[in-house]
Formats: C-alpha cells, structure tokens, sequence
C-alpha cells in the first residue's frame, strides 16, 4: 500500500524533497557567511558585504514565508482531488478495500514523510536563522520575532495545516486548480487572522517604559496620558524568552487545526457518493 | 437458483430528481444480465449502488445477502466492477495497473491477468495512456476479472468501443462466464449487442424498471400484431397491453404484452425479437403506468 501513495505521489515527493534540500542549503550557506561577516568586523573584509546579506536574507524570509503555502497547493490539494478529477476513485473504491483504509494508506505515508521533512528543514536552518542576532550588533533589535514565522515549530506546522487544508478542499471539490486557489484563500486569510488577533496575547504582554529590552516583541508604544504635560512613554510587549513558548503554542494550534481538517477529508470520502 | 443480487423498493434521488425510483429485482446466480434502458435511464446508479459507491435513498440492496453500506469489505470482495470509460492511471504501466490490484485485494490472480495480456499481445512494460480504446477495456476487464469476482458489474463496457473490439470483448467475457459461477450485470443504451450473450434482461426507462426476466420468457411474452389502417379491428383486440403502436400509411403495428388469441382475418400475429420489444419499450417512455411492474421476477 505505500508502494500506491508512492507511485502516484513519487514526481511530487521529488519535487518537493529537491526544493528542500535547496533551500535547506542556501540558507545554511547564508548562515556560514553572516557569521563570517560577524567575525570579520574590525578584522579583514567578509566575502559578502552586509548589503548582499541584507537582500539574501530577505529572500530567504519570503521563500520560507510562502514555502507552507506551496506545500498546501502543490502536495495537499491534488492528493485527492487528482482521484476525483480523473475519475479514478471509481477504480479505486471498488477494489478489495474499504474507502476507509484507501483514504489512510491514501493520506498516511505523504502526511508522515512531509511531517518528517519539514521538522528536519526546520530543525536545520534554526543555527543559520539564528546568526542574524546572536552574531553581534550590526542587526536590528527585534530580528527573532520578525522570523517567528520561518522558525522552528510553527514553520513546521504552518506546513502541516496547509497540506491538510489542501487535501480537504481536494476532498471536498473535486478538481484540483479550484482546490488550490481555496486552499491559497484560506490558508492566508487563517494565517492573517491568527497571526493579528490571537499571537499578540497568547500570554498577558508586559507594559513598562522605554527602553525596550533587547530581543522584545513591542505590540504598541504610546503614553500614560495622552495630551497632558506629565505624559511618559509607555511600551507594551513581549519579551525575548517568550519566543519558544510562542513557538510552541502557534505550533499547537495549528497542528490541531490540521489534524481537524485531515479528519474531516477523511468522513468526506467516506460519505461520498459517486 | 439463489440471488446473487436482491433489490427491494429501491430508489435514489439526486437534488430533486429521482434517478431510480421503487426498483425491486434480483439477479440469479449466474446469469448473465443486459442492463438497458436510454440515457439517464439510472443504469449507472443500479450498478453504483450494487457496488456501493452509491447509497439509496430508500429500500434495500443485497449482495450475496451482504449490503453494500453495512459491510462494504465483505462486498467489494466478491465484486468486480468496470466502471464507465473503464478508468485506470493514465501514467501506469501494466505492471503497475495489476500491482495496484495486488495491493488493493485479498484475491488475486496475476498469472490470469498476465495471460491475458499475453494473448491479446499486449506487453506489461506499456503505459495505460498509450493504449488503444479496445486494449483499454481489456486491460480494464482484466484488472476485474483478476480480483476472481462472483459478480461481475460492467457499466457500458462497449460504448467506445469498434465492432471488432466489441466482439473481442465479448468473447473474453462470455470465455470467462462460461463455468456459470459468474454472475455478470452489463449495462448498455443498445440492445443488440448484447443479445447473443445475455440470458436476462433489466430494463429501465427514466428510473423505472419496465421490465424484468429471461430473455426467452420476455420474447414469449410479446407479440407483434400488424393490420390495416382505420379499420375497427384494432379496438377489439382484447386482453393484451399495448406497449407501442406504430402506423404508417396502411398500417398498424401493434407491440403488445399478452396473447390476444385468435385474430380477424387481416390481422397477423408473430413474435418480435428481444431488440425490437426494448425498443418498444424504450419508445413508450413512462407513458404507461401499467407497464411499470416486473414482468417476470427471477426466482
């Protein structure tokens, strides 16, 4: 059975382990030569001046921006809808097996193997992410939580959710083109909502005066009382040693929206007529 | 003979519309079966729903006493199915397409499947999407009968088929239902093709089933009547249903259900052919209710 999701899944798998691996490598490559630039300053000339830097940087921060949602249009939306498109469930449901463990053996092996693979790119590109502060004091402060969203657990997640987005509007429409451009749709308008309205406050934010302490996340900056002449500066944020445990739950709900919506392509199939 | 396939009072709609509307029949082991009717008559949804790809809104269908909702794993064990435009993987070799078969049932029999191919000349390294329309649906016939099925359920196997493929199809088939433990279920809009393969008949006509039986007992059961135009004769014509009745210039040609006995002088009586009894059917539409009961339920 995992020879089927392979055979049917093997040109995607290809495709998606190259461009792992190389994006795995860039910015691992990135991370040598910032940390040479960082070594450098005072002593001799980098190789890549902190422009180039800069701009490769940024690169990298769209690509891992947008690297779930390609996950989701290109692995998640076809894996069911290909079926459905070409009419081949008809084949598929009449052989000798219950929908039930088609949808599994379906489902099962490309879910574990993109899991496995996003958690290692995650866990790879951390060191190299990390260069950009940890070396010294040439980076803005703040630069951790910029990356928050290419880091560790919830890049890993982000995947995830995609995927299964994917694979349950495939599930649910049908054709594959029209599956993606509503997994696109969801995935940013869910990503944007969370991201706005519930990461801010996944732990009461601190209010104190500036300066801002290093590495923090500022939510506002204002003052006690606006318009009066004993106003102070007010910041309200969240601090540096809150990032992994930001981390852990912006993973956590997206994994359980993920295994929600794997759940809910699995009761589609199986209540589908033809 | 017991049923390998029992419907009761089953029927299926779709939106608004009743694609099968109160179908009870059965099918005796063993038969061999044509499924006709026109276009969206609801063949495809009696055969989905004997599969279980499909869910009746009411009544009751049963495979070899098993239902197809219940316990899906007991049935589709049993049954092969063709679907309509016998769909495979494009990008498949043969080799994958009875792989994929391998993996996808209990029962297997690759050597048969191999052989098949073997005979038709076929070799397993080709891809599905190369395929010509006729090796297509022996490629896909093969995949079906590989799964060793008591039940074969064929949607409109011929449709895009050529004479030639056609008869080389049917051959493999009847090749394959020839010990009689096979039980095949083919639907077609045409009858003609079918006749010389099949010993019963389901017919179905905007989701009613007209009729139902051994074709021998359906042919006996019709006459032909023709007689002149515009004479009274007609009407004294007594205790038959007319299915359809056809005039031309002269004359009238009656297709009737039931033996009127002895007729008036210029009317004749002889039997119709089973294509030209479906057609009359088919012609009739629904118009007549009186038609909508089975003619002959198989026992």
């Amino acid at each position: 059975m995992i020879w089927l999701a392979w055979r049917q899944q093997r040109l995607a798998a290809l495709c998606a382990a190259g461009g792992v691996l190389v994006v795995m490598t860039s910015v691992a490559v990135l991370g040598v030569e910032t940390a040479a630039f960082h070594s450098a300053v005072g002593h001799g000339s980098p190789a890549l001046s902190q422009e180039s830097l800069q701009a490769f940087w940024n690169a990298a921060w769209i690509t891992l921006l947008a690297l779930p949602l390609l996950a989701g249009l290109f692995l998640g939306a076809p894996l069911i809808a290909q079926d459905f498109e070409a009419r081949t469930y008809r084949l598929a449901w009449t052989q000798g097996i219950t929908r039930q463990r088609w949808v599994t053996w379906k489902l099962a092996p490309p879910l574990v193997a993109i899991a496995l693979g996003t958690a290692v790119l995650a866990g790879a590109i951390e060191p190299a992410i990390s260069t950009q502060w940890t070396g010294g004091q040439q980076w803005s402060v703040g630069e951790q939580w910029y990356w928050f969203d290419q880091s560790g657990f919830a890049l890993a997640a982000y995947v995830l959710f995609a995927v299964a987005l994917g694979v349950l509007a495939g599930a649910l429409i049908g054709r594959t083109l029209l599956a993606m451009v509503v997994t696109g749709i969801a995935y940013v308008l869910t990503r944007a909502a969370i991201a706005t309205f519930l990461r801010p406050n996944y732990m009461p934010p601190i209010t104190a005066h500036p300066p801002e302490p290093f590495g923090a996340w500022t939510l506002t900056m204002g003052f006690t009382s606006p318009g009066q002449p004993d106003t102070a500066a007010l910041l309200v944020y969240q601090p540096a040693d809150r990032f992994w445990t930001f981390q852990l739950i912006e993973a956590a709900i997206f994994v359980g929206l993920a295994i929600a919506l794997v759940a809910a392509a699995v009761v589609v199939v199986r209540r589908r007529t033809a | 003979m017991t049923a390998a396939v029992e419907t009761n009072g089953v029927s299926t709609r779709y939106g608004r519309t009743w694609a099968l509307r109160d179908c009870t029949t059965s099918l005796p082991t063993g038969s061999v079966t044509a499924l006709v009717g026109p276009n969206g008559a609801g063949k495809t949804t009696l055969l989905n729903l004997i599969i279980g790809l499909l869910k009746p809104t009411a009544g009751t269908v049963s495979v070899f006493g098993w239902s197809p909702v219940q316990d899906p794993d007991l049935v589709l064990a049993r049954v092969g199915f063709l679907a309509q435009d016998s769909p495979l993987f494009r990008s498949f070799s043969l080799e994958d397409m009875f792989r994929f078969g391998r993996v996808m049932n209990r029962r297997w029999d690759q050597a048969a499947a191999e052989e098949r191919m073997r005979k038709r000349g076929i070799p397993l390294e080709q891809k599905v999407h190369t395929l010509s329309g006729g090796q297509h649906a022996q490629v896909a016939l093969a995949m079906a009968l590989a799964k060793m099925p008591d039940l074969l359920l064929l949607d409109e196997p011929l449709a895009s088929l050529d004479p030639l493929a056609r008869s080389e199809f049917l051959q493999e088939l009847m090749e394959s239902a020839a010990d009689g433990s096979l039980t095949v279920l083919l639907s077609s809009h045409l009858i003609g093709d079918l006749e010389r393969v099949c010993d019963h008949l389901l017919l179905l006509n905007r989701g009613i089933l007209q009729l139902a039986g051994e074709t021998e007992r359906i042919i006996n059961a019709h006459r032909v009547l023709i007689g002149p135009r515009g004479q009274a004769g007609s009407e004294a014509i007594s205790g038959v249903v007319v299915v359809r009745r056809l005039e031309s210039d002269r004359q009238v040609k009656l297709w009737v259900r039931g033996d009127p006995g002895p007729l008036a002088a210029p009317w004749q009586s002889h039997s119709a052919p089973l294509e030209e009894i479906v057609m009359a059917y088919m012609a009739n539409a629904a118009a007549a209710p009186a038609l909508q009961v089975d003619l002959v339920i198989a026992s």
